[in-house]
C-alpha cells in the first residue's frame, strides 16, 4: 500500500484579483522506500503541492481533495493533530539553507528543539540524538557544531543540518523542495550523494521536488511532470527517459545541456506558462505546443495510462505519434 | 567581544569629550558674545559694582583664558574639584560641606549648592518616571503589536492603527492635561501632582502611574507600529516556516522564533529612548509637577543658572552615550551576527 496518496488535490489561493488554482486536480502516490520526483518549471505548483501536504500554507489558501499519509486523511485534519505529524511522521527540507535556519539560535538548540517537540526525552538524550544526526549527514566534529550559529557554517553544511533535522524523528515521509538549487555546483553534488546514501538507509518515502532532470535521473524511482498546476506525465525514471510521452516533457529534455553539444544553443520552449488566474479551457500547454491540434484548445486531456507499467500521460496526440517523437528525442539525446 | 567593548568604550569617551567642548563653548564664549551674558555678572547679584564682578571672576576662575578654563572644566569633571578651587570657593568649610557647594559639574548660581547634588536630588524622579513608563509601554505595545501582526488587516489591527495614530498625534502636554483634569481632578483616581520617594513604594507608584501612563501611551504608539512591522517581516521568513515544519506550536513559533528575531531592532530603539528620557522628560515633568531633571533644566534655564543648565546637558549626554554602549552590548549578546562579525 502506498505511504502517501494524493487524490485530485486542488490548492487555491485567494488573491485580490480572484482565486488562483496553483494545484488543479493532482493525483499521485509514493511507496515507502521510493523516491518520487516532481518536475516542472517555477510556478507549476510543485511547492504549493508540497506545502499542502505538510499543511504549511497560509489560511488564505484552500486545499481540497484527499491527501492520505498511510491510512490517515490529512485534508481537514485539525491544526493540532497536523502539527503532531509535522516533523515526526513527515518532514521537509527547503530550498535555501541560508535562510531556513533561525539565525539567532545555535544549531544545537534547533536540533534539540526538533527532537523534544516529538519525543519525550531528556535534554541530554536529545543532544545525543542531535550529535548522532549530524554525524549521519557527514558533519565533522558534530559535538562542536552544536554550539555554532548558522552563519558560521557554509551553505552545504547548513543544508546538511537541515537534512539531519528533518530526519531526527525518523519520518515516514520526507519532502525535499529543491534541496540543491541554492547551492553551488560542487556542493550540489555532495548533497545529492548524501541523499543517495540516506535513501538506502532511511526507509522513508521521499518526494523530491526539482526543476533539474539531472537530479531526477540520479535519485528518483518515479517521476511526475507538472505543468501549470497539473500532472501532464507520470512514469518510472527509466520509462520517462526512454520514451517520454508529453510534448512538454520533450521540451524539458531537449533543453537539457547535452554533453557533446557545447557549441550549440540550448533549446527553449517558446512562450510562457498560462496565467493560473484565468487558465485556458483545454490543455494548458496548448499555446506552446508544437503539435497542437484543435481538440487541445477545447478539451483538457485526462491523465491516461499508456499501457507500459504505471506510466500515464495527459495528451491528445495518438500513441504512435507520441512513441515516435519520444523515441526520436531520446535517441538524439543518446547520440 | 572584548575588543568590541573596548572600541565602543573609547568611541563613547570621544563623543563625551566632543560634547564637553560644545557645552563649554556654548555656555561660555557664545553666551558672552552673542547675548552679552557674563556668568560672573550673573553670579554677583543685583546691580554689582565693577569691583564685585572682578572679584567673582577671580573666584570662579573666569579671569583665565578660555583654553585654561576648558582644561580645568574637563579636569574637574574627571577628577573632581581641585584643592585650590575648594579653598577659593568654600574657604574654611569641611570637605563634606564643600561637596555640597562644589562638585564635578561646578556650583549652581541660583542656589548655594553644587550642580552634582542638584542632579542627584532630581535624577531619581526622572529615573522612576522613566522606569514606570517604560514598563507600561512595553506591556502595552508588544502584545498589541504581535497580535496585530498575526492578524493583519483584522478589525483588531485596524482599531489599533487608529489608536496608534491618535497616540502619536496628541501632544503630551495636551493629553497630559486632559488626563489630569478628568482622571485626577474630576474622578480623583490619581494625585494632581508631586512625587513620593521609593521608600514608600505604594505612594511612589500611585504618584507615578498617571504621568507614566501618559508618557507610555506616546511611546506605546510607536512601539506598536515597530513591533507589528518587525513581526510581519519575521513571520514570513524561511526559518519561521522551518519551525512550523518541525511541528512547533503556533505560540512557540511566534515567541521563540519570530519574536526572538523581531525584538532585535526593538531593543535598540528601547535603549536609545530610555537614554533620551533619562536626560529629563521636560514636558511631562512640568505638566505633572514632577521635580525631575527636565523640571530642573527648565528652572535653571529660566534663572540663567548657567552651570546647572550646562551640567544637565552634559549629564544627559553622558547618559545617552552610555545607553548607546549598553544597547550595543545587549545587541551583541542577543544577535550572534553582530557578535561574530
Amino acid at each position: 500500500m502506498a505511504l502517501l496518496t494524493v487524490e485530485n488535490l486542488r490548492t487555491t489561493f485567494r488573491t485580490d484579483d480572484g482565486p488562483v488554482g496553483a494545484v488543479d486536480g493532482v493525483s499521485l502516490s509514493v511507496d515507502a522506500g521510493q523516491v518520487l520526483g516532481i518536475v516542472g518549471e517555477s510556478g507549476c505548483g510543485k511547492s504549493a503541492m508540497s506545502l499542502s501536504i505538510m499543511g504549511l500554507l497560509p489560511k488564505s489558501a484552500m486545499v481540497e481533495g484527499s491527501i492520505r499519509l498511510g491510512d490517515r486523511e490529512l485534508v481537514g485534519l485539525p491544526g493540532g493533530e497536523l502539527r503532531r505529524l509535522r516533523g515526526a511522521e513527515m518532514a521537509m527540507i527547503f530550498q535555501d539553507p541560508m535562510t531556513s535556519l533561525n539565525p539567532v539560535m545555535t544549531i544545537g538548540w534547533q536540533l534539540v528543539e526538533a527532537v523534544r517537540l516529538h519525543q519525550k526525552v531528556s535534554k541530554a538524550e536529545a543532544r545525543r540524538l542531535a550529535i548522532e544526526g549530524l554525524a549521519a549527514v557527514g558533519i565533522p566534529s558534530p559535538e562542536d557544531r552544536l554550539r555554532s550559529y548558522p552563519l558560521e557554517l557554509s551553505g552545504g553544511m547548513r543544508q546538511r543540518v537541515m537534512i539531519a533535522m528533518a530526519l531526527l524523528n525518523r519520518p515516514r515521509l520526507l519532502i525535499a523542495d529543491e534541496p540543491t538549487t541554492a547551492l553551488d555546483v560542487t556542493t550540489q553534488a555532495q548533497i545529492l550523494e548524501l541523499m543517495r546514501e540516506l535513501r538506502r538507509e532511511v526507509d522513508a518515502a521521499i518526494v523530491l521536488i526539482t526543476h533539474d532532470l539531472g537530479v531526477v535521473a540520479e535519485l528518483c524511482d518515479e517521476v511526475a511532470v507538472m505543468y501549470a498546476g497539473r500532472v501532464v506525465e507520470r512514469a518510472t525514471v527509466d520509462e520517462l527517459f526512454a520514451r517520454p510521452q508529453h510534448p512538454y516533457t520533450w521540451g524539458l529534455l531537449a533543453s537539457l545541456p547535452g554533453r557533446n553539444l557545447a557549441s550549440e544553443r540550448l533549446h527553449q520552449i517558446p512562450g510562457s506558462p498560462p496565467s493560473l488566474l484565468r487558465p485556458p479551457a483545454g490543455c494548458r500547454f496548448a499555446a506552446r505546443c508544437p503539435f497542437v491540434m484543435d481538440v487541445c484548445r477545447d478539451d483538457p486531456p485526462p491523465l491516461t495510462p499508456t499501457g507500459r507499467g504505471t506510466a500515464a500521460v495527459a495528451c491528445h496526440l495518438a500513441q504512435d505519434v507520441r512513441d515516435r517523437e519520444g523515441a526520436r528525442l531520446s535517441g538524439e539525446e543518446r547520440a | 567581544m572584548v575588543r568590541f567593548l573596548i572600541r565602543r568604550l573609547l568611541g563613547g569617551i570621544f563623543v563625551v569629550l566632543v560634547v564637553t567642548l560644545a557645552v563649554f563653548v556654548l555656555f561660555g564664549p557664545v553666551l558672552r558674545w552673542n547675548s552679552n551674558i557674563s556668568p560672573a555678572r550673573l553670579y554677583a547679584g543685583k546691580n554689582p559694582s565693577p569691583e564685585q564682578i572682578e572679584r567673582v571672576s577671580a573666584l570662579l576662575g573666569l579671569d583665565k583664558p578660555y583654553y585654561v578654563q576648558y582644561g580645568y572644566t574637563l579636569k574637574r569633571l574627571v577628577l573632581g574639584p581641585s584643592q585650590e578651587e575648594r579653598e577659593r570657593v568654600c574657604p574654611g568649610s569641611t570637605a563634606a560641606e564643600c561637596d555640597e557647594l562644589l562638585g564635578r559639574f561646578g556650583s549652581s548660581f541660583a542656589k548655594q549648592r553644587s550642580v552634582d547634588s542638584l542632579i542627584w536630588t532630581h535624577f531619581p524622579v526622572t529615573l522612576s518616571l522613566t522606569f514606570v513608563a517604560a514598563i507600561l509601554w512595553l506591556l502595552i505595545s508588544i502584545p498589541i503589536g504581535i497580535i496585530s501582526a498575526i492578524r493583519p488587516r483584522s478589525i483588531f489591527d485596524r482599531v489599533t492603527i487608529v489608536f496608534v495614530l491618535i497616540g502619536q498625534s496628541l501632544p503630551v502636554y495636551y493629553f497630559g492635561l486632559l488626563a489630569l483634569y478628568f482622571l485626577a481632578y474630576r474622578l480623583g483616581w490619581f494625585p494632581l501632582s508631586g512625587y513620593e520617594p521609593l521608600s514608600n513604594p505604594g505612594q511612589w507608584l500611585y504618584h507615578l502611574l498617571l504621568p507614566g501612563l501618559v508618557l507610555a501611551l506616546q511611546f506605546a504608539a510607536i512601539y506598536v507600529r515597530i513591533t507589528r512591522s518587525q513581526m510581519l517581516d519575521t513571520l514570513s521568513e524561511d526559518y519561521v516556516r522551518t519551525a512550523r515544519a518541525k511541528g512547533a506550536g503556533e505560540t512557540r513559533v511566534i515567541v521563540r522564533h519570530a519574536f526572538r528575531n523581531a525584538m532585535l531592532p526593538i531593543v535598540t530603539m528601547f535603549g536609545l529612548d530610555l537614554g533620551l528620557l533619562l536626560g529629563g522628560a521636560i514636558l511631562i515633568e512640568v505638566t505633572f509637577g514632577l521635580q525631575g531633571l527636565g523640571w530642573l533644566a527648565v528652572q535653571a534655564a529660566q534663572r540663567l543658572d548657567v552651570p546647572t543648565t550646562a551640567g544637565i546637558v552634559l549629564f544627559s549626554a553622558i547618559i545617552i552615550v552610555a545607553a548607546n554602549i549598553v544597547v550595543d552590548i545587549v545587541n551583541a549578546t542577543l544577535d550572534p551576527r553582530i557578535r561574530l562579525e
